[in-house]
């Protein structure tokens, strides 16, 4: 957070003419809200579990559409350049790999077929960009295209009744499926936290409806580099924060198109 | 009171027509309208065509729609050009004849309107919403009302019979659209009918059957000037000036008959079949009137010369110098006294020099194939010069006339521009020229004196015979060139300046402004040895020095808007927008401290006739920048432009332009892509629906007083426009204008 104040102290402290823009003004903020379709995700990922109270059973689901909000403050560096940061937070549900069977040591137990509930979390980016404008000293209105890195810090939202499936083998015979609190078979590690970063490219249009409000809309593509496809892994015991961190990191990585809508403030 | 029964009086004159005899042609000022503003004016095209709707019967819903759009938008851009006159002597004119035509139809004269527009061609046309329009062009080549009786005549049955709906709803049906032949049978039929329905019109007002074959004779004609008289060599003579008889042609050039012209693929007949057409309805006629003008001579010749008057205008205007003069040169000796055509002459040499210094040249005559009539000797004297001699000619004669007007404001502004233009031109060097003149050089040389004889006819002997009928004698005219040996003639115009050269007014004023051009030319110089950064830092720099306008007032002209998709105007939506910046201009000059004077078809209605002729002036004088980027032109009227200034106590005029074209490229790419690759196509189509937005916003300050560009910019942007939008690029033009309000 630290970061992110002191860009925006830099941004508001840069004495750069702008030539012209949109009535004389300078800076902006913006709110804005995107939605991120999981189109690739859902499809070739592994499907995510959700638990079902009606049936008491963890049953599939995909997280098809994504949301995200924030806030961002930007500023004319030249009549067709500005820089701005962005503020912004999602919630993601994210799914532990499951595996037919496994043995877990703490409890000496072998339980197969287990399936996690997936998990809720909450990642907020600070985001440093570039814009540039297609038309000069309209600033900030029009067509803009936006290049930025996203700093992502990702929190797992930890709740006491997440579920878990699995069957009960004790070498001759498996139980029916059964579903059990996860923290019963599973420890995570509190605070459980990741940090990675992303790059992205958006392109929108900026319309404005009156001389202090600009409608904002567009798409951005964003790029989780540099793991795209999954890594077989084990899960760990705790849940840790590098499985974590990959967990979150699968759950972005291909469905990279954000279709944004916000408001923008010149001032 | 008494101001409103002086207006109630003058109101009363101009409409019964007896303004004739006051125009003081010695002191002319250019035509202005006059009285309260027509509806035709003041009313909004969306109103007209909504007003209209339904009324066309024989057109499908779809087809009258684009056709009332394309007649409104058409005819409103003509009303608001500036060039359309209400309420002046000559329209009063035009509405009494018309009032004759059709005394027997009362019902068909309240239905039409008819105006004056200022235009050389030789032009009358006629709408569907019930307007004619009449050039000066036309009244000045006519020779009597009857005349102009038979061409209200065959607009009037235009009207009547409905032709120009019938034309658009011929040429929209595709089977015939694409078919030329057909498309020019139709509409010369339509002209034949309106021809003959003309001549019963005509007949029954009374007018003598002669002067109708006539009027064809005007049209067949209309490309040569008011007159035919055949162009003195001594004109361009004085005491200190010589133009050798060399450059004269031998004879005149003859005149070729258009009678007979193929018209296949015209929307007229020839004028041949026009005239055994209107020879055959007149014979089936018995009894003819013997009107040929029945408002009086007196007034017909004086709406003539105003017409005339008018030509040599906008001949300066568009830069074509020699049809001025030689219009000038047919008016001289009738009006002799006239300021008017002094300082048209002198604005007309002033055109010319400029053609001439900046090496324009060839603008001033058409091609060598098209050289015609008397006017044709002037065109060859001016093809064969070359530069420098033009602009010796040119600033010789301005010369002369600044020594005998040199006391008006106008001819002084007018030399100033003169000397700026020779300071400017490599085409003028004070070396080349000899402090003796032509005549002092030849008898150094001793070469004989012989050439300097001149035989050719005086215009003002010439007789009393119509355009016409001179044409058709031509054959009896022409003149004889000597040659003056072996002086060489050819350098004439090193010895025209001999007094101009040593004037040290002139000296001085022309140093001023060279060393002027040359530091300007020193930094060009330097600019164009910049590399790209350089220059751009060069031009960051002279942007910051721009400190604004340094006054505040501000007349604001309305704009041209064009919105375009798939490059077809879409003329309701440029209306929107045009009404759009009309409630934004106010507010954003406002909110950056500048007092907009509008000047503008949305507030006609409170700028009055007033108003109206302002906008109408500047038009002109922005029509006359048109010429060429490196030209500044001179105000045609000057005296009227200054008043403007005077008025709004600025001599700011800005001019501004709104464009904007919607073309998206092809979604066929995006749509495959989204198909095969869901989320990298989304992204497409997505950036396909938000590109294709192309605008511009430019704007033209004029500075009345320097007559100079103030200000210029031409902003390009790729975005949809709407009010917010139209608004910020006005706030940010007045902005520019007046940096210093926070």
């Amino acid at each position: 957070m630290k970061f992110h104040i002191s860009l925006i102290t830099l941004l508001l402290a840069l004495n750069i003419q702008a030539q012209n823009s949109y009535f004389g003004k300078k800076n902006y903020v913006s709110v804005s809200g995107s939605l991120n379709f999981a189109i690739i995700n859902s499809l070739v990922n592994n499907p995510q579990y959700a638990y079902d109270e009606a049936s008491d059973l963890l049953i599939e689901k995909k997280q098809w559409v994504r949301y995200n909000y924030g806030i961002a403050i930007g500023r004319a560096l030249s009549d067709k350049v500005g820089i701005a940061v962005e503020l912004s937070h999602q919630n993601l549900k994210i799914q532990r790999n499951s595996s037919y069977s496994y043995h877990f040591a703490n409890t000496g137990e072998t339980y197969s077929d287990v399936k996690f509930e997936r998990y809720n979390t909450s990642i907020f980016s600070i985001a440093p960009r570039l814009e540039l404008y297609s038309s000069k000293k309209l600033f900030p209105v029009g067509l803009v295209h936006q290049f930025g890195v996203g700093i992502n810090m990702a929190s797992l939202i930890l709740k006491d009744d997440y579920k878990a499936g699995y069957y009960y083998d004790d070498g001759f015979v498996s139980s029916d499926y059964q579903i059990t609190d996860a923290k019963g078979i599973l420890k995570v590690t509190d605070p459980l936290k990741a940090t990675y970063i992303n790059f992205f490219y958006g392109l929108n249009l900026r319309y404005p409806v009156s001389k202090f409000l600009i409608l904002n809309f567009g798409f951005r593509y964003v790029m989780n580099l540099p793991k795209l496809f999954n890594d077989f892994y084990e899960p760990s015991n705790p849940y840790n924060k590098e499985e974590f961190k990959l967990n979150v990191r699968y759950a972005t990585r291909l469905n990279f198109v954000h279709m944004n809508i916000g408001l923008v403030v010149p001032f | 009171m008494k101001n409103m029964i002086i207006s109630l009086l003058l109101l009363a004159k101009v409409t019964t027509g007896v303004l004739f005899a006051q125009i003081d042609f010695d002191n002319y000022q250019s035509l202005i309208s006059k009285g309260s503003i027509p509806a035709d004016f003041t009313k909004f095209t969306l109103s007209k065509i909504e007003e209209n709707k339904g009324t066309n019967t024989e057109l499908s819903k779809k087809s009258e729609k684009e056709f009332l759009e394309t007649i409104h938008f058409n005819v409103d851009m003509i009303l608001q050009s500036g060039a359309v006159l209400y309420g002046d002597p000559i329209t009063v004119y035009i509405n009494d004849v018309a009032k004759n035509l059709l005394k027997h139809k009362p019902e068909l004269m309240d239905k039409l309107r008819f105006y004056t527009i200022k235009s050389n061609a030789t032009n009358a046309f006629c709408t569907d919403q019930g307007i004619i329009f009449v050039s000066t062009g036309l009244i000045s080549q006519i020779v009597n009302e009857a005349q102009l009786a038979y061409v209200l005549a065959h607009e009037i049955s235009h009207y009547e019979k409905k032709h120009i709906v019938q034309k658009y709803d011929y040429t929209s049906k595709s089977s015939n659209r694409f078919d030329i032949s057909l498309l020019s049978k139709y509409s010369k039929d339509h002209e034949l009918e309106a021809d003959l329905l003309g001549i019963e019109l005509y007949h029954k007002a009374g007018y003598a059957k002669e002067e109708l074959i006539l009027t064809f004779d005007v049209l067949n004609y209309s490309h040569l000037p008011f007159d035919e008289v055949e162009f003195s060599k001594t004109y361009f003579d004085t005491d200190k000036s010589y133009l050798p008889k060399e450059f004269f042609p031998e004879t005149s050039y003859p005149i070729k008959n258009r009678e007979e012209d193929d018209d296949s693929h015209s929307t007229h007949p020839n004028i041949l079949s026009r005239k055994t057409n209107a020879e055959t309805k007149i014979a089936e006629i018995k009894s003819w009137g013997t009107e040929v003008n029945k408002l009086g001579t007196e007034r017909f010749n004086e709406v003539q010369n105003i017409a005339r008057f008018e030509t040599i205008r906008y001949d300066v205007i568009d830069y074509n110098g020699l049809e001025a003069l030689y219009g000038i040169y047919l008016l001289e000796p009738k009006f002799s006294g006239s300021t008017y055509l002094t300082m048209m002459k002198a604005k007309a040499w002033f055109g010319i020099l400029q053609l001439a210094a900046h090496d324009m040249r060839r603008s001033l005559t058409p091609g060598k194939n098209s050289f015609e009539g008397e006017i044709g000797s002037l065109y060859h004297v001016f093809y064969n010069l070359d530069s420098k001699a033009v602009v010796a000619l040119s600033a010789r004669s301005i010369y002369d006339i600044y020594r005998k007007k040199g006391e008006e404001k106008e001819m002084r502004a007018l030399w100033k521009a003169t000397v700026r233009e020779l300071a400017g031109t490599d085409n003028f060097n004070l070396n080349d020229f000899y402090d003796i003149t032509y005549q002092q050089a030849i008898d150094t040389v001793k070469q004989g004196s012989d050439t300097l004889v001149n035989t050719a006819e005086n215009p003002s002997s010439a007789s009393s015979t119509t355009k016409y009928d001179k044409i058709k004698d031509k054959a009896k005219t022409g003149g004889k060139v000597t040659n003056s040996g072996q002086f060489d003639y050819k350098t004439f115009w090193k010895y025209i300046l001999s007094d101009m050269i040593i004037d040290q007014d002139f000296l001085s004023a022309y140093n001023e402004e060279k060393a002027t051009f040359t530091k300007e030319k020193e930094e060009q110089d330097r600019y164009n040895s910049m590399s790209k950064s350089q220059r751009k830092k060069y031009r960051k720099r002279k942007e910051k020095e721009f400190k604004g306008l340094g006054n505040n007032e501000l007349i604001v002209m309305e704009p041209i808007v064009r919105y375009y998709t798939k490059n077809k105007v879409k003329r309701i939506k440029s209306e929107k927008i045009s009404s759009e910046i009309n409630e934004v201009v106010d507010e954003q000059a406002k909110a950056t401290g500048i007092h907009a004077n509008i000047l503008s078809r949305y507030n006609l209605s409170s700028i009055g006739t007033p108003g109206y002729n302002e906008k109408a002036v500047l038009y002109s004088y922005l029509s006359q920048f048109v010429i060429s980027e490196e030209i500044l032109p001179f105000p045609v009227d000057y005296n009227l432009i200054n008043d403007i200034r005077e008025n709004y106590g600025t001599p700011y005029v800005v001019f501004t332009e709104v464009e904007h074209i919607y073309r998206p490229n092809s979604l066929f790419f995006p749509i495959y892509t989204t198909i095969y690759m869901p989320p990298l196509g989304l992204g497409l189509l997505t950036a396909a629906f938000l590109k294709g937005h192309y605008s511009s916003f430019s704007y033209l300050v004029i500075d009345i007083d320097r007559n100079d560009v103030a200000a210029v910019e031409i902003r390009q942007y790729k975005n949809p426009v709407n009010k917010p939008i139209l608004a910020s690029y006005y706030y940010n033009m007045f902005k520019t204008f007046n940096p210093k309000k926070k």
